[in-house]
Order: structure tokens, then C-alpha cells, then sequence
């Protein structure tokens, strides 16, 4: 690695080595989805941590994809609390980047790089999960803009979010995959109702939101009217090559390693093998998107041995534990009721394989 | 992004494309002067040491395309003594490089055997110095036990036990990688091609599934091998623990892509005439040679274990 990313890498370290020292968290698995403190966000995009990437005119740092891998690993490591950000950072920024206008650019990408700005994602309904060509939310025009109604279901940090990213229905059609539009939406919009889904661990970052006749203004459309289904398989198939694919469990195998005795050295070593593969994956990924291509099977690949790994490495925790006792508050605990969300979120690994399965048979 | 269709592996399959991948017992494969006359043992050596210049990703490329073949050839043995000798023995017709003497590779084949073992010094014997005691692995190949009967040459310059044995694992886990996209291959093209119930077979979900799976699991070794030759190029300290990485990343995908290509060629694959068997059994064959699929787990365990946490973060990150 040359030595500004090494410099990076330090910088990172040190910033969550104080704040950890300082008592301000408490390193945590799966961080990037259940752990939220906005300070802790704010420190990072002060020192121009968020949209890091993106071009300076809309508030990034126009640095290599690579630089956002050693900035968001390191932060993964420490199991810090990164969940403010993450989707706005990862995600809609690049989509607005990729597909909106140059107004709504400057509306929403300087204010996630501030971390002024918190986004939720609004894809899933109750009744279209993996299947997102089927939502039925309703976006119907209006003057001046469009008028939203539906519900969206296992909506992370809804309830703390100032913008979501809506995925809607924008005109009836008898092919499922045609007609839909992404918005972007204030959450404090008249009509935008919030319940809290509180998960099996007791924890409450999903949310139920409803839209009951949401005004939203004409330019808030990302990209073309018509055209969510091309850009939302592109934007998922990008976020799906990070390292929060592979790292959520991290600091359950850091703890493993202190406590693991001989008898667990090969399982420990062939989890310390995939992982080196994974993080090969993922600088893969970075150097391609560096490149400017679209490393779609790489980053599925990713995704689906990396959310394996991740359950692995439970597994092989749980043989270290002497007592058989798990306490529900430990890092361990905390990352088995966790564990069902790493194959299902972001595309389920049946539904990726299912997408593979598909391009293999048409190679 | 996939260095499947890099130009070297485009002129390696050029080479290999048409031959028959069924040897003759007890004899050398025909193809093999071929790729001796193209230089290839002696690619990723550097020209003023004696060798055909290129990058050891170009060696792992053409080791890789070998073994898609489907042939048996002593590329990696020769082309690892290629790199330990540099010019000298130059014109010897076969050398081949071992770690030990229980199942040493075309032994019975070799002009000269060049031993490196782990504790001993390392040694050069003639084949008239050798006894050698047939043996093969499940692809085969000869893996002959040898006792030295006569004189031998020291060789106190050779590199380390554990550079060679880096080395040789390195290039087995690109021959697992090329033995695997064949199986890969051979698979997709009888799946897509073969019909039953009315439809090619890829039309049945879990076979789709499984094809998908086997294209997942070649796409993870290529990274592994590939971050594991940088490390041998750019950084040999870091390199025995990718290198161990790629071995274990290797075997893993060779124990199910093999399986999953048998599977979905159904009885049809078994045959000996079939070529299917020429890569699922160097798959079978390679997982533990080098170093087992077991001892580079439990060599990477023991390092995380003692060196702890922050060891092993910086040797992933490096």
C-alpha cells in the first residue's frame, strides 16, 4: 500500500482508539447497521471522511476508491459507530451522482458529506422483500411534482432519518419491471408516519414507514421517470462489493483469537484464509471501480461468500466458549441474533445466486 | 477485472487447444517438448539470471491454463527449479524440485532431482543417483519415493525450505485454479447443451444454482492467487502467508467445483472417456500436495494465535 493511504489508515486508527479510550463507544458486530451516533459521524466528515470519493463540487474529497476501502475497513475493525452515514454514504450518494440532476446533486450530496444529512433507504414493502419489481407504492403526479402513498417496511434509522430514498410505482404497466421512480424525500414531509420494528435481540433500528398523500417537489426524481428498475439493480449491485459484507463479525474473531486454544487452530486458520481471499475480493472491486468499470460479479461474489464467512466465524466462536453459555450482551451474544440479517439484507444470497445463475447460463 | 481472458492465457490455450490430454504409460506427454521450446518453465525468472523474463503472474497464468487443459506435465516442478537454478543446468533435459523424498513428482521421468528439504541441506542428485520406487497420485501422475545411492552436488546458494515450498504452493494453488475453470467449463457446456425432460438441464434451478456456485468460488481463488503472486513480487515477508491463503482458498473450491462438476454431469461424467476425469482428479490429487490443505490452515492458526489480533490485520491489509 503507498504511504497516504498508510497515513489514512493511521488517522482512522488513532480517531477510533480515542473515542473508544475516551468511553464514547463501545466496539460493537454488525456497527455499520446498529450503531448510531451522529457526533461520531460529524467527527469523520470533518476531517472529509464521507463522500470521499465524490468530486469537491458537491462537498467530497475526490480520493481512489481504494482510500474509501482502507477508511471503511479500518472503521469496520473497530466496530465503530458508523450507522448515521453509511447508507447515504455508500449507496444514494452514488446513485444521486450517478443519475441525478445537477440541482438535486448539490441539494443532497453536500449534506452527506456533512453528515447534516441522514438517509434511510425505502425499498422493501410488506409485500415485495426480495422481490423489488413488485413495490406498490404509489407515486402519482401532481402539479409541481408527485404525490406519494405506500408503505415501506424494515426501514433502518427511519426514525432518526432527515431524507429517504423511495423506490416507487410511477405508472401501472403490465411488464413489473417497467414503470417504476426514485425519489428522494424529506422525512418530516406531511403525511410520512414512523412505527418502530423492534428485532428479536430487543434492538430497534427497523422501522415501519407509511406515506399517506407525501408531497414531493418535481426535481426530487433521481434520473429518468420510468427507469428505477435500470438504476436500483445498478445502485445494489454496487453496494454490495464493500467490506461490510465480510467484516460485520470482525470483532467477534478478534475477541476468538485471544481465547481459542490449539485445538481450534485449523478452523481458525481457514477462517484467517477466507478472509485474506475476501479482502482480495475487495480490493478487487475498488480497483475496478477506480477503473471505472462495474465489478457486478466480483462485488455478488463478495456478498455471498462474505456473508458465509461471517456466520462462520459465530460458529467457530461458539466451540471456543468453555461454559455454553453465551451471554446475549457479549460481542458474540449480540452478533448470533444479528446473523440472520447478513445473508437476507442488500439481496438475499438466494436471490444473488439466483441473478448469477442466470448470467451463467447466458455467458 | 478476470485475468481468464489476459492475452498469455489466450496464447496458452492457443497452444494447448486440440490436445489430447490422454498421455502414453509411462512417458513424458507429447505437448511437453512443445512448451519447453516456448520458454515456459522458465517464465518469471528475469532474463540476466537465465530465464525468459515476465512476471510470475504470466507463470501463473500458463500453469493455470495447463491444468484447464487437462494434461499432466511437469511445468511447476521444472519451472520451480527453473528459478532456484537460473542458467545453470541449463540444457539438463528434466529437473525437478522437491521438499521431500517419500513422493517426489516425475521422479522417474527426471535427468536430475533437486531436493530442498527442511531441515538437511539442499542437494542436487542425478537420476543415476537415485533409486527410485514408483509410486502416483489419484490424477496419475508419478509421486515416486527415492533413496540417494550415490553422489550428490551441495547446493548452498539454493533458497530457503520454506521460499521453495512457498513457491511450489503458490504455483499448485494457480494449477488448482486452471484445473478448476476446466472443470468449470466442461460443465457449463454440458448443461447447456444436454437435454433431458424437454429442456437443457441448466433450465433446472438447482443446477443453474450449483453452475453459479462453482463461477463464485473461481472468481474468489483467482483474487487469492493473484494477491499471493504480488506478495511473492513485491513483499516475501508477506508472501507465506498469502501464498497459505491461496493454498487453502485453492483447495477448498477444488473439493467442491469438483464435486458440483461431477454431480451435474451425471453418470455421463465417470467415464474414462469422458474428459471430465483429467481435471477432477488433479483437483482430487493437488488439494494436499505442496503442503496440505490441513497444514496451511493449522501454519495460518498458529500465526493469528500468537500473534494476535493486530498480526493478522496488518498481514490482511498489507
Amino acid at each position: 500500500m503507498n504511504s497516504s493511504l498508510d497515513g489514512l489508515r493511521r488517522e482512522v486508527r488513532e480517531l477510533c482508539r480515542a473515542w473508544r479510550e475516551a468511553g464514547r463507544y463501545r466496539p460493537r458486530p454488525d456497527a455499520w447497521l446498529r450503531s448510531f451516533d451522529l457526533a461520531f459521524s460529524k467527527e469523520l466528515a470533518e476531517r472529509g471522511w464521507l463522500g470521499m470519493t465524490w468530486p469537491r463540487s458537491v462537498g467530497g474529497g475526490e480520493r481512489s476508491n481504494l482510500a474509501r476501502l482502507v477508511l471503511t475497513e479500518e472503521l469496520l475493525r473497530a466496530g465503530a459507530p458508523v450507522a448515521a452515514h453509511w447508507i447515504g454514504d455508500r449507496q444514494i450518494g452514488p446513485a444521486v451522482l450517478r443519475y441525478g440532476s445537477e440541482r438535486l446533486q448539490q441539494e443532497v450530496l453536500p449534506g452527506i458529506a456533512a453528515a447534516e444529512h441522514v438517509f434511510c433507504l425505502g425499498m422493501s414493502e410488506p409485500d415485495a422483500g426480495s422481490d423489488l419489481a413488485a413495490v406498490r407504492t404509489t407515486a402519482t403526479r401532481v402539479p409541481g411534482g408527485w404525490r406519494i402513498d405506500g408503505r415501506k417496511i424494515w426501514t433502518s434509522h427511519a426514525h432518526r432519518a432527515t431524507h429517504a430514498y423511495l423506490l416507487a410505482r410511477s405508472e401501472k404497466s403490465e411488464v413489473k419491471h417497467a414503470g417504476l421512480t426514485e425519489f428522494v424525500l424529506d422525512m418530516d414531509s406531511p403525511g410520512v408516519s414512523v412505527s418502530p420494528i423492534v428485532d428479536m435481540a430487543g434492538s430497534h433500528h427497523f422501522n415501519e414507514v407509511v406515506f399517506e398523500n407525501v408531497f414531493v417537489p418535481e426535481h426530487r426524481v433521481i434520473g429518468t421517470v420510468g427507469d428505477g428498475w435500470k438504476q436500483v439493480t445498478e445502485q445494489l449491485s454496487y453496494e454490495r462489493g464493500g467490506p461490510e459484507r465480510v467484516l460485520s463479525t470482525y470483532p467477534v474473531l478478534a475477541e476468538l483469537l485471544e481465547v481459542a486454544d490449539d485445538g481450534l487452530l485449523e478452523e481458525v486458520g481457514e477462517l484467517v484464509a477466507r478472509l485474506g481471499t475476501l479482502r482480495a475480493l475487495c480490493v478487487r472491486v475498488a480497483e475496478a471501480m477506480d477503473a471505472g468499470e462495474a465489478p457486478v460479479q466480483a462485488a455478488a461474489t463478495l456478498k455471498y461468500l462474505g456473508t458465509a464467512f461471517e456466520r462462520d466465524v459465530l460458529e467457530c466462536a461458539r466451540r471456543a466458549t468453555g461454559s455454553g453459555v453465551v451471554d446475549p450482551g457479549s460481542a458474540l451474544g449480540e452478533a448470533i441474533l444479528a446473523s440472520p440479517g447478513f445473508g437476507i439484507r442488500g439481496g438475499s444470497s438466494e436471490v444473488l445466486l439466483s441473478i448469477l445463475a442466470k448470467q451463467e447460463a447466458r455467458r | 477485472m478476470s485475468t481468464e481472458n489476459s492475452l498469455i492465457t489466450r496464447v496458452a490455450a492457443d497452444v494447448l487447444s486440440g490436445v489430447d490430454p490422454e498421455a502414453p504409460a509411462d512417458a513424458l506427454h507429447p505437448v511437453w517438448p512443445t512448451l519447453v521450446e516456448l520458454g515456459w518453465p522458465q517464465v518469471g525468472v528475469p532474463e540476466e539470471r537465465g530465464g525468459a523474463g515476465g512476471s510470475l503472474h504470466d507463470l501463473v497464468e500458463l500453469v493455470a491454463a495447463t491444468a484447464a487443459s487437462g494434461v499432466s506435465v511437469p511445468l511447476l516442478e521444472v519451472a520451480v527449479s527453473r528459478w532456484v537454478l537460473g542458467a545453470e543446468l541449463a540444457d539438463a533435459p528434466l529437473v525437478v524440485t522437491t521438499t521431500g523424498l517419500e513422493a517426489v513428482p516425475w521422479a522417474r521421468h527426471a535427468s536430475h532431482v533437486l531436493v530442498r528439504p527442511e531441515r538437511e541441506p539442499a542437494f542436487l542428485a542425478e537420476r543415476g543417483a537415485l533409486e527410485v520406487v514408483p509410486g502416483e497420485n489419484l490424477a496419475g501422475e508419478p509421486r515416486d519415493a527415492v533413496r540417494v545411492t550415490g553422489a550428490t552436488t551441495a547446493l548452498p546458494d539454493a533458497p530457503s525450505h520454506e521460499e521453495v515450498l512457498a513457491r511450489a504452493a503458490l504455483l499448485k494453488a494457480a494449477a488448482l485454479l486452471g484445473a478448476a475453470r476446466g472443470a468449470y467449463r466442461h460443465t457449463r457446456e454440458h448443461v447447456t447443451q444436454r437435454e433431458q425432460f424437454g429442456r437443457p438441464l441448466v433450465a433446472l434451478k438447482p443446477v443453474a444454482s450449483s453452475l453459479a456456485e462453482m463461477r463464485v468460488h473461481l472468481v474468489a481463488t483467482e483474487a487469492a492467487v493473484a494477491r499471493a503472486a504480488r506478495g511473492h513480487e513485491e513483499d516475501p515477508d508477506r508472501a507465506l502467508a498469502a501464498t497459505a491463503a491461496a493454498k487453502v482458498t485453492a483447495a477448498r473450491t477444488a473439493t467442491s467445483v469438483a464435486r458440483a462438476a461431477h454431480q451435474l454431469h451425471g453418470a455421463m461424467g465417470v467415464t474414462r472417456e469422458h474428459p471430465l476425469h483429467h481435471v477432477t482428479r488433479k483437483l482430487w490429487a493437488w488439494r494436499d500436495e505442496s503442503g496440505t490443505e490441513r497444514s496451511w490452515s493449522a501454519r495460518l492458526g498458529r500465526a493469528a494465535l500468537t500473534g494476535g489480533e493486530a498480526a493478522l490485520w496488518d498481514h490482511l491489509t498489507a
